[in-house]
């Protein structure tokens, strides 16, 4: 079918321009390549893995790199694998992968919940796990789980190799422990975390493709019946995500009760920042702070193996 | 740079700059502008195609991140003689109105009935919460899909799953 | 292929009138041009048309992605536009410079307001700049446009334009900018247009009332968000005449205002609409097209411009937020006797549509109900925000969420269940309106009956797990066909071919209601055809006659009259030819089954084909109709406001299920039931998709949209990911009945639908948020954090009350 008004097929392609401003683009096949082109390039170079956030961000930005790096072929960054470590996440495994995953399906559950709130199917088909954490926005959805679950990460440059935990490489807003030269290669939950009882809740504005006002994940331990080493991360609540420590140490060691979950609620709501924004007041994120942690130590218990 | 992907079954290679989107290489380099711009960042999903059959948004990827993939687009669906089931139960059910988001909403569930050919109705809409559509309030194509996959569109079971 | 022909689909009025009306063709029709219709309908035994869910003919290209919007088009050596939009919501332009912009790489041209020979446009005043020349009113206004190779180095060249501006103080609160302190934006009032409607004694009847309730209500600012951004493409034929491609919902008064802009005749501008991807109101003003003209002059190429979505957002129309402040005085069994309504609207930067949402609101505010006592005072008020204009509904949903609220307030504290409430005081057949309009085919109790039936009123309510509860909220409305009073006229051309098929040229411009659909069933069913006999050709001003365009719900109403009426006098012409060659007289004849025929003996007929060759061959006069058709409306006094001011009406009630999470608010519609008058459904699937379309629009509505703005004026969220509007997941389950009527004035008794949709969704959301827990909001949307609060509120109020 002719695409023009009036006058007959009668000229070729058309290019109507980009909507981005020009770079390179280069396509490295292992994380070797990778370093190389940061080290070369950088800080005039970024990466690229599902482009969900950052070829949002470029359409915005007023100075685009020199180089963008497409990680998403790197093989090393693929994979959701039990090890002897635990269960390890490539960075470039995306939402949908770790929805559709039978082992995270046994042992974290939780991450699946929060794979799910993210964005919708296109969203999560591109957007990896890693492009996630190092895009570090303080709503991060899958940042409480992996905290709840003490993940940490493992990052390689041309100084080599460093693995810290997550919650040292949230470093502020949209700011990670990344050197401009670094990468992040993966994410372990321990071993000892897996299977534990954990659960995540989001709430956002709308239920289809919202961004988090309040994420919360809590997961537990149950020692004779007690509650034990439990772990309270909230989202969005700070400028990075947060443990509830306080709450936490209020937990354990007691037996659970519906009450001492909503005192747990209160104490961590006085350790969250939360800002008032256009989306929600501070008050109103304390609230959901209080119910949130509530509701997910709720679950997390029902999950709790005993 | 040269691109060369496979589309709708056919083998193309545009010469296009690297910062050129999927969307843009579709549209304005291969005369394919079935997908359409709605927000240029990923909210609207009037962009929605499939690559290597997974769904997403053709305005979120660079054409260079393609290369050699197969990506499928409304074009590739069906054509006046021969419409996919999709197209023809959304025909049907007059499951459009001012038809922008079509484009996106069938490949969308085209998606979705590969994966899961009898999804439920919550799946439907879980499925398609990426493609915005204004017109319709959604419910002529949530139950053109119940339809295409063999199931009346009843409400009983609607948002509780 | 086929035309499959059913008449299961029928509804019933007109199965009804098929069978008793089988008279003469009324000689009136011989001389329509005044654009009166006959009070009888003359409707019978023809190939039935209407009533059926016909595929519509633009499905097709649809599904396969074949239709082409502006977008789509593209045109050899065509350039691409941006404009600079303002800094400051408010400020003096002192200089612009276009210099620096003008050398960056691939920038071919720029145009400023001092360039445009009219620069100002608008509906009721032309008081809009197309790029402001001397002052901005708001951060939406353009200043400059730049044509260049590409859209992003038209992008770029923004960034080089320098524009000195003196900042003047801004406002954007209605309320304060009626008080005279405040900065004026245009000349020295910011108050630029009022309603009053006066009927009884308003002040007396309230002090005589056994109750007086009183209530405000505040409404919000939400964007139409077609999914298709405004577009257009400007070319110049080498004839010297203008070519505009546009996605404009009114391409005759849109070539109208090209032409003052321009200061061009008319018929060296061809204005062509494309389907249209969602207007809602929202196209029915000129954008970019002058802009894209002259740089096309300027440059000899073709140039194109396309909204990005933050254009879309900040300098396209918007709805106009309301402050509604009600004082109702009722008896005690619950009649309401008098009923004093104040509306400030703000108008936003611009008038645009004011004058009709503030007429059509400050009407509709009274309800659906039999007052006697009424007064009403509105007004608009110029602010230094976005330019509100025409959106669905024009005011009525704003009031409505008033109206409904205020209602159920009023049951509540008289003890009366409410449902019967608006029962006793809906308006019947025969009620008089605000206006003092006799008001015919009126079904308001009607669809109050229906919906409560289908819904299920007053069952299964109450807690349904730890922290939700659920409620039900019912709300009714009542809405105009039409604009209040302003010119109104559609015309059309019906062509019957020479294989007895036929073609209806129309101006009215396809926006995805199915207006193509609907008005070539209106033809159809008078000439005795299927529907897909019909080809509708619209949207092009070198060959369509003069619409007034797809907006007010008006164009099956009045676009389809004027078919009606063009499709008749084309008939007429093939009855005169027909009856000698039959041997019997015109009015014997009945176009039915694709045939000419004698009535009562279907035997003696002649292929309608045949005879409209006749007509051309040998009779010198083709079969060939057109006509034009205005609603009566009597102007409104501008001192009471009594008048008729439109046509006909609709009626409709909603009713909404909700669960509400009393620990955060958060609002789940579960589903509603919608039970919506609108004449005969010419195609009740298309009644159906505007019925949960515009629900879609009620819910985001009450729920979720709402654009912000900053102290200084500026957008806080103009885009798709921080305006919320409901997804797939957040839209609960339609149910769509329709209610039985008929409207002697309407094509084939219908009436309109597009619209009202959208009138009662929020009303009756908030009600039903009301009855399962209990608080009032009176400002829109109902987002989770209002609710949390009011909830908390509540329980600081009454701590015992909510036991469980
Ligand atoms: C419509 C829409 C909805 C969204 N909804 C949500 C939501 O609900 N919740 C949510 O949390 N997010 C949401 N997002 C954001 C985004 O989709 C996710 O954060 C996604 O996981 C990002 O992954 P990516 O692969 O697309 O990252 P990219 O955009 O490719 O990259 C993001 C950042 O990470 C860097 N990066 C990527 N890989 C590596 C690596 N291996 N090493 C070092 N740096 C790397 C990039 O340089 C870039 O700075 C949404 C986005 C869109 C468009
Ligand atoms: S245009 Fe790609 S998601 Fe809107
Ligand atoms: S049909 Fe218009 S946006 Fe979906």
């Amino acid at each position: 079918m002719p695409r023009f008004g009036m006058f007959p097929a009668a000229f070729g392609l058309f290019d109507r321009g980009s909507t981005l401003k020009p770079f390179e683009y280069l396509a490295p096949d292992t994380v070797d390549e990778a370093v190389a082109i940061l080290t070369d390039n950088a800080p005039d170079a970024r990466l690229l893995a599902g482009g969900t956030d950052y070829l949002v961000e470029l359409k915005h930005a007023s100075e685009v790199p020199k180089v963008v790096v497409d990680v998403s072929g790197i093989s090393e960054f693929k994979g959701i694998e039990l090890t002897d470590k635990g269960l390890r996440f490539g960075s470039g495994v995306t939402h949908t992968e770790i929805m559709e995953s039978d082992l995270v399906a046994e042992h974290a559950l939780a991450m699946q919940e929060a794979a799910l709130t993210i964005g919708a199917v296109q969203t999560r088909n591109l957007g990896t796990l890693g492009g996630n954490l190092v895009t570090c926005v303080p709503s991060v959805d899958s940042g409480p789980v992996l905290i709840a679950l003490d993940a940490a990460v493992t990052i390689t440059g041309s100084k080599g190799i460093r693995i810290m935990p997550l919650l040292d490489f949230f470093v502020g807003p949209r700011k990670t422990a990344l050197e401009p030269d670094e990468l992040l290669v993966d994410i372990v939950i321990p071993k000892e975390m897996l299977g534990r009882g954990c659960s995540f809740r989001k709430f956002g504005l709308r239920k289809g493709q919202a961004l988090a006002l309040v994420n919360t994940c809590a997961s537990i331990d149950l020692d004779a019946g007690k509650l034990a080493d439990v772990r309270i991360a909230l989202g969005a609540v700070a400028p990075t995500v947060i443990r509830a420590v306080k709450a936490e140490k209020l937990l354990n060691g007691k037996a659970p009760s519906d009450d001492l979950f909503a005192e747990a609620g209160d104490m961590a709501a006085t350790e969250a920042k939360p800002i008032n924004d256009f989306r929600a007041s501070a008050g109103y994120r304390l609230d959901l702070i209080r119910t949130g942690t509530k509701r997910v130590l709720a679950e997390a218990l029902e999950r709790a193996p005993r | 740079m040269d691109v060369t992907i496979k589309v709708n079954g056919r083998e193309r290679t545009a010469s296009v700059a690297a910062e050129t989107t999927l969307l843009s290489l579709l549209r304005d380099s291969l005369d394919l502008p079935g997908a359409k711009l709605g927000c240029d960042v990923g909210d609207c999903g009037a962009c929605t195609v499939l690559v290597d059959g997974m769904s997403v948004n053709a305005c979120l990827m660079l054409a260079a991140q393609v290369q050699d993939r197969d990506v499928t687009t409304i074009e590739g669906l069906g054509d006046y003689d021969h419409l996919h089931p999709l197209q023809a139960v959304f025909e049907q059910e007059s499951s459009f109105q001012c038809g922008f988001c079509a484009p996106g909403m069938i490949i969308s569930a085209k998606a979705l009935l590969d994966e899961n050919p009898k999804p439920t109705e919550y799946e439907i809409r879980e499925a398609l919460s990426g493609n915005l559509c204004r017109c319709t309030g959604y419910t002529k194509i949530i139950e053109a899909i119940m339809d295409v996959s063999g199931q009346s569109a009843s409400h009983a079971d609607s948002k509780s799953a | 292929m086929a035309p499959k022909v059913d008449v299961k689909e029928r509804t019933k009025p007109l199965e009804s009138l098929k069978q008793a009306d089988d008279g003469p063709v009324p000689a009136v029709l011989r001389d329509i041009g005044h654009g009166l219709l006959p009070l009888t309908p003359e409707v019978n035994k023809q190939t039935p048309a209407v009533g059926q869910r016909v595929t519509r003919p633009d499905s097709r290209p649809h599904v396969l992605g074949k239709t082409v919007y502006i977008d789509d088009m593209t045109f050899p050596d065509m350039l691409y536009t941006k404009i600079l939009r303002s800094e400051y919501a408010h400020a003096k332009i002192l200089s612009i410079d276009v210099s620096e912009a003008e050398k960056m790489p691939g920038v071919v041209a720029t145009l400023t307001g001092k360039e445009i020979p009219v620069v100002t446009f608008g509906p009721s005043y032309q008081d809009q700049p197309l790029l402001a020349d001397d002052k901005v009113r708001h951060m939406g206004d353009g200043v400059v446009a730049v044509a260049a190779e590409t859209e992003q180095q038209a992008q770029d060249a923004l960034a080089k334009i320098k524009v000195e501006y003196e900042p003047l103080e801004t406002v954007l609160d209605p309320l304060e900018a009626m008080k005279d302190s405040a900065p004026k934006i245009h000349g020295d009032s910011n108050i630029y247009a009022t309603k009053t409607i006066k009927k009884g004694d308003v002040d007396q009847a309230l002090a005589d009332a056994d109750y007086v309730f009183e209530g405000q209500f505040k409404t919000q600012m939400v964007e139409h968000v077609p999914l298709e951004p405004h577009a257009s493409i400007a070319l110049w034929e080498p004839t010297g005449d203008l070519h505009v491609y546009s996605s404009l919902g009114r391409i005759t008064l849109g070539r109208a205002d090209i032409a003052r802009t321009l200061d061009m005749p008319m018929n060296r501008i061809r204005v062509t609409a494309t389907i249209v991807g969602g207007n809602f109101g929202g196209k029915n003003e000129i954008t970019l097209e002058p802009i894209l003209a002259l740089l096309a002059k300027k440059t000899g190429r073709p140039v194109k411009g396309v909204f990005t979505r933050e254009d879309e957002f900040i300098s396209s129309t918007t709805r106009h937020p309301f402050v509604m402040d009600y004082t109702t005085g009722v008896t005690k069994d619950g009649i309401i006797v008098a009923r004093k309504v104040r509306i400030v609207c703000d108008g936003g930067a611009y008038c645009s549509w004011s004058e009709t949402t503030l007429g059509k609101g400050a009407i509709l505010s009274v309800g659906p109900y039999n007052i006697d006592n009424i007064k009403v005072e509105a007004s608009a008020v110029y602010t230094t925000k976005t330019t509100t204009g025409a959106m669905r509904g024009f005011g009525a949903p704003q009031v409505c969420f008033a109206y409904e609220s205020h209602m159920d307030d009023i049951a509540r504290e008289l003890g009366i269940e409410p449902l019967e409430i608006r029962l006793k005081n809906a308006f019947h057949e025969g009620s008089d309106s605000p206006t003092g309009q006799v008001l015919e085919s009126v079904v308001v109790k009607e669809s109050l009956e229906i919906a409560a039936e289908k819904f299920g009123w007053q069952e299964g309510k109450g807690k349904t797990n730890s922290n939700k509860r659920r409620g039900q909220g019912i709300a009714c409305m009542w809405y105009p066909i039409g604009f209040t009073v302003l010119a109104n006229s559609s015309a059309a051309v019906v062509k019957v071919n020479e294989d007895g098929t036929a073609t209806v040229l129309t101006g009215t411009v396809e926006t995805g209601q199915g207006s193509l659909t609907v008005l070539g069933q209106i033809a159809a069913e008078e000439l005795g055809i299927a529907a897909d006999d019909i080809k509708v050709v619209s949207a092009d001003t070198d060959t369509t006659p003069m619409d007034t365009g797809a907006i007010a719900s008006r164009t099956t109403y009045v676009t389809g009259n004027a078919i009606l009426l063009a499709a008749k006098k084309a008939k007429m012409i093939l009855f005169d030819t027909a009856a000698p060659m039959l041997g019997v007289k015109p009015e014997q004849l009945e176009a039915r089954d694709r045939k000419i025929q004698v009535k009562n003996f279907p035997q003696k007929a002649l292929s309608i084909g045949d005879v409209a060759l006749q007509a051309q061959f040998v009779n010198g006069q083709p079969a060939l109709g057109s006509a034009s058709f205005n609603p009566h409306t009597v102007a409104m006094d501008p001192e009471t406001g009594q008048g008729k001011p439109f046509g006909t009406y609709v009626y409709a009630t909603q009713i909404a299920e909700v669960d509400v999470d009393e620990e955060t608010g958060e609002v789940e519609v579960l589903r509603i039931v919608a039970a919506h008058d609108c004449g005969t459904p010419i195609n009740p699937a298309l009644v159906e998709g505007q019925v949960e379309g515009g629900i879609s629009m009620g819910v985001g509505l009450a729920l979720y949209e709402e654009m912000l703005f900053d102290d200084n004026g500026k957008q806080i969220n103009p885009n798709l990911t921080n305006y919320i509007m409901p997804t797939s997941l957040d839209m609960p389950e339609v149910e769509v009945h329709i209610v039985d009527s008929y409207d002697p004035t309407g094509p084939f008794g219908a009436k309109g639908v597009g619209e009202p949709t959208s009138v009662p969704t929020a009303a009756c959301i908030m009600n039903a948020i009301y009855d399962a827990v209990g608080v009032r909001i009176t400002s829109l949307p109902a987002t989770a954090e209002k609710v949390l609060k009011a909830i908390q509120e509540r329980d600081q109020a009454q701590p015992k009350q909510i036991a469980s």
